[in-house]
Parts: C-alpha cells; structure tokens; sequence
C-alpha cells in the first residue's frame, strides 16, 4: 500500500486579532495521517472540528489568518516525496490540479455567475494546459463531460441555471479533468438532497476506479462514509481520534465519541430511543486540556483531563487515541 | 376531527419573462390531514413542493388554490393573523439564520411574549425560563448572548422554545437537524418526540433523510414533483414500500451500514418533469408503462396506505 500524502504533526492555526487581543484558533493541532493510493478516504467529524482546514494545508494552501506552526505535509510524486508546504510558487501551481485537485463545499461559489461555464472550463484548461488550440481544448472538455454522463449542452448554461446535483457534478468534472492524483472533496454533497446526493457520490466513485487515484472525502454524514470510503479518520476538536479500515470502524468503534456518533445513527427499521452524545462540541478558541472529548465522555477518568492521549494502533490496522483502549496496546 | 386539513392545495409559479412564460405547479392538488399529538412528516426531494406546502400552512404564501382547515375551520376565516401565528409556529432550518447575529437572542423571546401579551412585564423572565426548561434549556443559559456564543444543537433548541412561547398546537419544521452537528442531532429528534407526548404538539416535519423521518414520525407522506404519491403509518409506507418513487428515494438514503453499496440508478433533474402529462415520475420509473405517460393516476387506498400509481388497483395490484 503506497502513500500519496503524508501529514506529520501537522499543526495549523488561525490567528485572529480582535479588540480583545489576539485569538488563537487550533483548528489543525498535531495530525498525522497517511493516505494510501487508489482509496475513497474518508474524514468525519462534525462542523468547526477542523476539517475544512485540515483539507487547506493538506492542498498546501495556507495562508493568512491561517498559519502554519509544525509537522509537514509530504506529497508521493512519481515515487519521490515532496514537502507540500515548503514547495516554490511556480512548483505548487503545476502540481495543483494535475496532482492534487479540490472540490470546494457549495458548488454554488464555485462557479463564476455571471459567466457561461463555457468559459470557466476554457480559462481552467488554458491556465494549466500549455501548447494546445482553444478547439482542441474545447474538445476534450465535452468529451470528458460526456464520459461522466453529462450532456455537453451544460457548457452553455450560466451555473444558476443548473440544479444543484447537476452544478456538484460538473464541478466534479472540472476537478477531474487533468486526471488528478489526488481529489480532496470537502462535504461534495452536503447541500442535495438524497437522490441527487447519490449521483454525486455514484460519479465520484465512478471516477475513482477509473482513474485508479484518491479521493479523500469529507463529509459529517457517516452514512456516506459506510457507503463509498474504505479507510476513513474521525476528527474532533482538531485532533484525530481514530483511524481505520471503514467496515471496521463501523463493526466496533474504539473511541467513545465513533461510539456515539455510530450508535445514536437511526435506521430505517428501528424506532428504538437513540441518544446523542452529552454537552456541546468545544469552541476551538477554547479546546479543554487532555482528551477534548474528556468533559462529553461517560467514561472519563482523572487523567483524561490531564494528559492528552496519543493515536497508537490497537488492533490490526485500526488506531485510536484514548487512554480507555491503553491496555489492548500495552497487551500486544 | 383533524387538527390541520389540507384540500387540493394548488400553488403555481410563473417564470420566465412575459413572452416566454413556464408556468410550475410546484404544489399540484395537495390533501391532508394533521392529527393532534402526532408527527406527520413530508419527505421527498429537493423541489417536490414539501417546502412550499410547509410556507402555505404558516401562511407566508398564500395558495393559487385549495383550502386549508384547522380544527374544521377555514383558515382565511381568522382575519386577525395572529390567532392564526399563535397556533401555528416555524423552526427553521439553519438556526444561525433563524436569529440575527447582532441581536441578542433572549430579544426574540421577549418580542414575541410582548407581541401576544403571553405574560405580565414582571413574569417575562419567568415564563420564558419555562418554556426553556421544555427544551433542556434555561433563561440563565441564553441571558445576554449572541447567536455566535451558541453551538447549533443549542441555538436550534432555543429557536423551538421560541415556537413554543405560543402554546401552538402545530410545529412546522422545515429540516431542523440537517444543520445541526451530528453528535447532537438526535437530541433535537428526541426532543420532537418528547414535545408530541408530553404537550401533545403536532409537528409537521419535513425532510429528506428517511431515516430520521422513520425514527420521529407517525405518518408519511411522500411528495413529487408537487404530489403526494404515497402515504400512511410510517412503518407501513417504509418497510413495504407500494410506490415506485418511493423505493428509489428509500433506496438512495445512505445507511451506515459498511456491507451494502448502493445500486447504480438512473438521476433526472428535468423542468420538464413538471410539465409532464401522464404522472409525473414516468420518465425515470423503471416500471412505466404506456398508460403512465398519458393519465395521471389516481389516488388508490391499500390497506391503511395512499398510493398514487397506475399499478394498482383498489385492493391490490392491477392485474
């Protein structure tokens, strides 16, 4: 199993000056990962754990107020390993859409409004696409859109005038145009309801085994993850708090925040009294010493509150950060 | 008696320019019927009218056509709308939306206790800590804060507490939980299902996640394009889907369940499929026949369950 990307103690945080002096927002705070290749990879966790910025310095896009302050982001190029993050300007922009391609969350912004998506493809492709006849380029575009089974004919239309499952998939298309590597997908179906929602993430895994690449999903919807991620990470309070092959984390959940996010899903079925997890998910302003989760936690114990625990593997291939799970490790 | 009756509710929307004029029935002949103390939920995709249905009965758009009846009494004989508002009360579905970021949110509460005289000016604080308390809130907790000091499960709950100021007999909730974190969206459909059993509020939950709608409600009705096509005891309905529709909406919600994938489906996201002149769903129905395309099916009663499709026949399937 090859890695594509590689995060080391990545820590980013944003800085906010107001009027009470300066904020620090840990929204990336010590994440390590490794994205193999030819996988859908999924990452969850709930809104402000820090997902959408975990996606940013894994594109190697991080700029004010957010900055970087430790680990590194390592890319897999034809075998050789690129820090992502120290990258020159003019390196970074070849890499990005060749490489590595981002499909951003509500495909609404995404698109110029006021321009045909005529020419939002053209000026994507000629920015990135040297040597090549306006014509040609052109016919790519509409041969790759049809190969994803949309008509053609969207080119003409403004993006106001398309659904929003149709506006996500062609921004799917140009996400995939240049046969990216890497796809990171933040929250692609978020917005649509579930039938559209379905075409959408029946395209992205259509793509994925076509272009044999990755797709790193994210997504809050852990139905989602059970249907199309075979490995995915859970992410709270800017931390992973565990990480595994997806049926497994499924079957038996390890920390207690999978449990409850996994036990309280209802399923159609079954109208048994399911609860959610107690208190409020932290402000990333304030996240609590030790386990983040340590204050939500029915089974906290006195030094949960003191010291964080680390991810370490538990089981075959499943890793988790919890001080509950420390005897299985201590045992292997 | 029913608490809400809806009756061939019609609402039709112009678009385009004079001369090109695309007239949509986004809501096409509507009926139903609320009980009091249950959860009635109305679930299909995005544009099958379940929203504007929601609008019409909360009364911020008024119907092309059809009645509306609470407690057997027509709606538009309530001149004084605020009768009508202290019945019938929103939760929304984003909560940061719901309430302006620069106002403080207690100010909702006291304008809406003040509007309709709920309480004495020395009981507000008291009244409101009440109502509060229903949703695992109290007065202390929301005193003096802003929208952004909240995190969603807890500004959607104080937006229901703020719906039920009023006493109302009916909830309309267009997607509560859909921007609520996930690890406390439950509490919020719990909270929907303590609301029905202890203070016997309606609720009228609309949503596309089958699951939860399974969960929380009582009956379902499932819309397209503007029509109900199916509808009964949510069991039922669910668990032995009749309509055509319905199966595939069933079959797309993604259930958390690692060792089943999901089944390659057709996806049409047509205008056209209002205009059409048969029933509406012909164009992706993997089981349309040449009837379907020319006649709108009728409504067809199997069992305790509503289906509107040519397949069946009173009693069963067409032979």
């Amino acid at each position: 199993m090859n890695p594509v990307i590689i995060a080391e103690g990545l820590q980013a945080f944003y800085i906010l000056e107001t009027l009470e002096g300066k904020k620090v927002v840990k929204a990336v705070n010590g994440v390590s990962l490794t994205i193999p290749e030819n996988t859908v990879y999924g990452l969850a966790g709930e809104s402000g754990c820090g997902k959408t910025t975990l996606l940013k310095a894994l594109l190697g896009n991080i700029d004010p107020p957010l900055r970087h302050f430790g680990g590194r982001v390592l890319y897999r190029v034809n075998g050789e390993y690129l820090n992502a993050l120290s990258l020159p300007q003019g390196k970074k922009q070849k890499l990005r859409w060749t490489y590595i391609s981002y499909i951003p969350q509500g495909s609404m912004s995404v698109f110029n409004p006021v321009a045909k998506l005529r020419s939002t493809f053209m000026d994507f492709l000629e920015s990135h696409v040297s040597g090549k006849a306006r014509q040609e380029l052109l016919r790519h575009v509409e041969k790759h859109l049809q190969c994803l089974g949309l008509s053609p004919r969207v080119l003409d239309a403004y993006p106001h005038q398309l659904s929003g499952g149709m506006r996500q998939r062609v921004a799917i298309a140009l996400a995939t145009l240049l046969k990216p590597r890497v796809i990171l997908a933040d929250e692609p179906t978020t917005a649509l309801d579930v039938v559209a929602q379905r075409a959408v993430l029946q395209l992205l895994s259509e793509v994925q085994r076509e272009l044999q690449n990755t797709v790193v999903l994210v997504t809050h919807d852990m139905g989602v993850h059970a249907n199309i991620t075979t490995r995915m990470a859970i992410m709270y309070a800017g931390k992973i708090v565990e990480e595994g092959l997806t049926r497994d984390i499924f079957l038996a959940p390890l920390h207690p925040y999978t449990q409850f996010l996994i036990h309280s899903l209802p399923r159609i079925g079954d109208k048994k009294l399911r609860e959610s997890a107690p208190g409020n998910p932290p402000s990333l302003l304030k996240i609590p010493p030790g386990c983040p989760f340590h204050p939500r936690c029915p089974y906290a114990m006195a030094e949960c509150s003191e010291d964080n625990p680390f991810l370490i593997e538990v089981a075959p291939d499943h890793r988790v950060a919890c001080f509950l799970r420390r005897s299985a490790y201590v045992a292997s | 008696m029913s608490l809400l009756e809806v009756r061939k509710l019609t609402k039709v929307f112009s678009l385009g320019s004079l001369f090109s004029r695309l007239r949509i029935r986004a809501v096409d002949g509507v009926s139903l019927a609320v009980k009091e103390g249950e959860i009635f939920t109305l679930a299909g995709e995005s544009g099958c009218g379940k929203t504007t249905t929601a609008r019409i009965i909360l009364g911020f758009e008024y119907p092309t056509s059809g009645d509306l009846l609470y407690r057997g009494k027509d709606i538009a004989q309530f001149r004084d709308r605020r009768v009508w508002f202290r019945e019938v009360q929103a939760v929304f579905q984003n909560p940061f939306d719901t309430f302006n970021p620069l106002r403080r949110v207690e100010s909702y509460f006291f304008e809406t206790v003040r509007n309709f005289h709920l309480a004495e000016k020395k009981n507000e604080e008291a009244f409101i800590d009440e109502k509060l308390q229903a949703v695992g809130l109290s007065f202390a907790e929301i005193a003096g804060k802003y929208p952004s000091e909240f995190s969603g499960g807890q500004l959607q709950r104080a937006s229901i507490a703020r719906a039920l100021l009023t006493s109302p007999s009916l909830l309309v909730a267009d997607e509560p939980v859909s921007m609520v974190d996930a690890s406390l969206r439950m509490s919020i459909v719990n909270l929907f299902r303590s609301l029905r059993d202890t203070l016997r509020v309606s609720v009228v939950y609309i949503t596309h996640d089958l699951a939860t709608a399974y969960y929380v409600s009582d009956r379902i009705a499932i819309m397209f394009r503007g029509s109900i096509v199916e509808e009964g005891p949510v069991e039922e309905v669910l668990a032995r889907p009749r309509h055509p529709y319905t199966k595939l909406l069933l079959e797309s919600v993604p259930e958390p369940n690692p060792e089943r994938g999901f089944r390659e489906v057709v996806v049409c996201e047509d205008r056209e499929e209002y205009l059409r002149a048969g029933c509406k769903f012909a164009g992706r129905c993997p089981e349309a026949g040449k009837v379907c395309l020319e006649e709108v099916p009728e409504n067809v009663l199997l069992g305790n369950v509503l289906v509107r499709c040519h397949k069946y026949q009173e009693g069963g399937l067409m032979v």
